[in-house]
């Protein structure tokens, strides 16, 4: 396991320092090049973070970022909808923080500013970020308090910029993104003033590509995109359409359904209604003020943690869950031989695939069974047995492989999927059933379930051990459509699809 | 009073402070912030009340800290600016010494970053206590050998008479100023019946028009950060800024030279507001009513109504006192001769 790495890192160091004793200009290119092609040196490699303090030389300190409380006194309501956001517990999940030690010991610590870079970019930033192995099942880490709050309110209004082009990948991920901590905060608007910091317009905080510094990830040493939810986006009509992540994920659910059923941004929308203030005593009523709580599919550990207010973030999620996809069915006809059902998934509602970011740990999955008027059951599938994903289930997932093309789902041993099978944005996938009718049946009922879980059962019990948390499997889509023998029969022998009655 | 240790923990519970979520209301915690290097003792407290009383320390042996800082009142002088030797004014008007010891950051531009660094400063500001320097000041201290042989116990060591360690014993003194218990940290701890109707009415807005941003419970003061919490006043245009000369001021631009300080002070505690007119750095403001009034033009860009501005000057004085007991403490003497020069 330890050696499915290939770290050079200790190299690339090692010419680095040559470079910088021999001070050889064309050295030093190189070994920059080296480290990172784009021809800059990363101090935190290999988080692709860079941190710009205002004089120069000054180390970043954890004092440099401001706490979310301090924020939360002039803007309660960003405060409020981020305090119950993945976001906000980056660092302290106990999944998140089991998978990372179990990366940790597997790569000789080689991936703590590798996860860290994310998932507490003030921890790597500082060097204050600790491994522990006597915290948890695995081990786990410890931060300084500002550093334990992950992505807080500092951390993304402080980024000045974004290294995306000088990545080893030459694409946005791995914490891409240039943080100047200080009084200067960054946002999207351009004529704010606050009595107690600076502000700044910056307009990557109004893209995706300010998200895409972290929410794509690809493997320090193979570059392979383990996690690739900017890059789905890119490639979706959302994209083309202008949609960023901010209009769906910084706005509530039924506001994000406009916007993938109408294909507009959030500010197009006529009477979207996310008008306010930007901050308590502000003159200026804005035309949008962004939900701060970034919802998305994640509805487990914040309830868990005890994260007050955290049901409702989960609520908003399991709205999110059970309108992103639709359901329909087809039936062709046996030719002699057995009828087929065509389970249609469509991804109607996510500007990314579903599921998105781990799609080989998260599951979704279809539940289906046709019984006849007689009450035979003619097919079941995808039953969970004691809240594990069945064997025979079609599952909407990607299957990770290591370099030797074996199954694994560790993230730092993946270097590529052999079988991709998530749904991209508008688009379908099919789970395809075969059944027989009893010639005595006049007809049957079909029903199907898309479940969703966060991770998979099996994975929640690796972590942090077994019975510690059952992880709840969400209900996406449910349809049930009754059939006729008839209609079977009729379609004759070609295949073609019967309408649903 | 206990002091070793308690600083970590106190600085915590006043970071996870309400942060204008109304639902948190927390109440003041009877011990403010101790730093590790000066532990609070009785002897220590002892010493820094004598010298916090004691005037012989002013060029002319008639100002000493509670001129301005009156503990038999509000912890300040009720004066527009305060008066120091000769009567000299200065230019900003006296803060509270009343539970200064929550501030992060002393003096209304934040220029000093410890309650020990503040002690400091009045003592050689020739519009105050007027001394040439502090040398000057301990070498007074050293004349009198009842504060000698206190100097001693406290601190040990023969050189134990040192403006730091007079500073110290200062800062320690102030460290037992503070005023827990007031009808606002009775009802906040549950007693609803210690505020009475309009004061709730008044707590309700304060917490709603944004009031709590910067005055943040338990101290109404900024938030505890180690570099000081700092907000630019007035920050809306009204007609309060002429009519106050509320920009006359630079602020903390004076210390920092940085421009973007103009006009930022640190946010002062509301804390027995109500026994601490007139009111704002440069006292301007005659009346409570009207500093509510100029604050919420000046900061929230709103004129209030009187019924709301009654309200919250009826919230405001429900974090006035309790105030401890106190008695004037005996100064150390030298018998026979005055250890302050003649004119």
């Amino acid at each position: 396991m330890k050696k499915a790495l290939h770290w050079s890192l200790r190299h690339r160091l090692a010419i680095v320092a040559i470079a910088l004793i021999s001070g050889f200009a064309a050295i030093l290119a190189t070994a920059r090049v080296s480290i990172a092609e784009g021809g800059i040196a990363f101090p935190y490699y290999p988080a692709f973070l860079k941190v710009e303090m205002k004089a120069e030389g000054e180390k970043p300190m954890p004092e440099n970022w401001q706490d979310p409380q301090v924020c939360a006194g002039c803007h309660p309501r960003q405060y409020k909808g981020w305090s119950t956001s993945m976001h906000s517990i980056s660092f302290k999940d106990p999944v998140f923080q089991a998978e990372w030690a179990l990366a940790h010991k597997a790569t000789d610590g080689k991936t703590l500013n590798h996860c860290g870079g994310c998932h507490t970019p003030i921890g790597v930033a500082t060097g204050t970020v600790k491994f522990d192995p006597a915290l948890g099942k695995h081990g786990g880490f410890t931060a300084p308090p500002i550093a334990e709050k992950g992505v807080s309110c500092d951390v993304c209004h402080t980024i000045s910029g974004t290294t995306a082009v000088h990545t080893s990948t030459g694409n946005p991920g791995n914490a891409s993104f240039v943080m100047s901590p200080g009084r200067v905060k960054r946002a999207t608007l351009k004529d704010s003033k606050s009595p107690f910091h600076d502000t700044e317009y910056s307009e990557l905080h109004t893209k995706s590509a300010f998200c895409s510094n972290c929410h794509n990830i690809f493997h320090p040493d193979n570059r392979f995109p383990v996690e690739h939810t900017f890059d789905e986006w890119k490639a979706s009509p959302y994209a083309q359409n202008g949609i960023q992540c901010q209009d769906c994920h910084m706005v509530p659910v039924d506001t994000a359904i406009r916007v993938a059923d109408e294909m507009k941004p959030a500010r197009d929308l006529t009477d979207h209604g996310l008008g306010g203030f930007a901050g308590m005593g502000a003159k200026t009523k804005r035309d949008i003020v962004h939900d701060h709580g970034f919802v998305g599919g994640n509805t487990v550990i914040a309830e868990a943690l005890g994260v007050k207010g955290a049901s409702d973030n989960k609520a908003e999620a399991l709205k999110r869950l059970q309108n992103a996809a639709e359901l329909d069915f087809e039936i062709i006809p046996a030719k002699g031989g057995a009828n087929l059902l065509k389970v249609k998934v469509t991804n109607k509602r996510a500007g990314h695939h579903l599921p998105t970011s781990l799609t080989f740990i998260r599951q979704i999955w279809l539940e289906v069974h046709i019984t006849d008027d007689q009450g035979n059951e003619l097919l079941s599938s995808g039953v969970a047995k004691n809240n594990h994903v069945p064997a025979d289930a079609v599952t909407f997932i990607n299957r990770s492989v290591d370099k030797d093309g074996k199954p694994t789902i560790n993230p730092w041993e993946i270097a590529n999927f052999d079988h991709l099978n998530t749904i991209p944005p508008k688009g379908f996938r099919y789970g395809v059933y075969a059944f027989h009718l009893p010639a005595n049946a006049k007809g049957f009922k079909v029903q199907a379930k898309l479940h969703y879980q966060s991770y998979a059962q099996g994975v929640a019990d690796k972590l942090l051990g077994e019975g510690k948390l059952t992880v709840p499997t969400v209900v996406m889509k449910e349809l049930t459509r009754d059939f006729s023998a008839a209609d079977l029969k009729s379609a004759g022998s070609k295949s073609e699809k019967i309408a649903a009655r | 009073m206990q002091g070793i240790g308690q600083s970590g923990l106190l600085i915590v519970a006043a970071l996870t402070a309400p942060a204008g979520l109304a639902e948190e209301w927390l109440a003041l915690p009877d011990i403010p912030p101790v730093p590790a290097d000066n532990p609070q003792t009785n002897a220590k407290i002892e010493l820094g009340k004598q010298l916090f009383f004691d005037p012989r320390f002013s060029s002319t042996g008639t100002v000493s800290c509670n001129s301005c800082h009156n503990l038999m009142a509000g912890g300040e002088d009720s004066r527009t600016t305060s008066m120091g030797v000769h009567g000299l004014a200065g230019p900003r008007n006296a803060p509270t010494v009343w539970n200064s010891a929550f501030h992060s950051v002393q003096f209304w531009d934040g220029r000093a970053g410890s309650l020990e660094e503040q002690a400091k400063g009045p003592v050689i500001a020739q519009v105050e206590m007027g001394m040439r320097s502090l040398d000057e000041a301990i070498a007074r201290v050293r004349q009198i050998p009842g504060y000698v042989e206190q100097f001693r116990n406290v601190f040990g060591g023969e050189n134990a008479v040192t403006v730091d360690n007079a500073a110290k014993a200062v800062a320690a003194f102030e460290r037992t100023l503070v005023t827990p218990g007031s009808a606002y940290d009775r009802f906040a701890k549950g007693d609803e019946s210690a505020l009475n109707a309009q004061q709730q009415r008044g707590l309700k807005r304060f917490n709603e028009l944004g009031c709590t941003g910067c005055h943040r419970p338990p101290a109404f003061s900024g938030p505890w950060l180690a570099g000081g919490f700092f907000v630019t006043f007035p920050f809306h245009d009204s007609p309060h800024v002429t009519q106050y000369k509320l920009r006359d001021d630079s602020g903390r631009e004076a210390v920092t030279k940085d421009p973007a300080d103009r006009h930022k002070y640190r946010v002062p505690t509301l804390r027995n507001v109500a026994l601490g007119a007139p009111y704002f750095h440069n006292g301007a403001v005659p009346t409570l009513s009207e500093a509510v009034q100029v604050m919420a033009a000046s900061q929230l860009g709103i004129k209030l109504n009187e019924a709301d501005t009654a309200d919250i000057v009826a919230f405001l004085g429900a974090l006035t006192g309790p105030f401890p007991a106190m008695s004037l403490p005996r100064l150390p003497a030298t018998p026979g001769v005055s250890i302050v020069p003649a004119n």
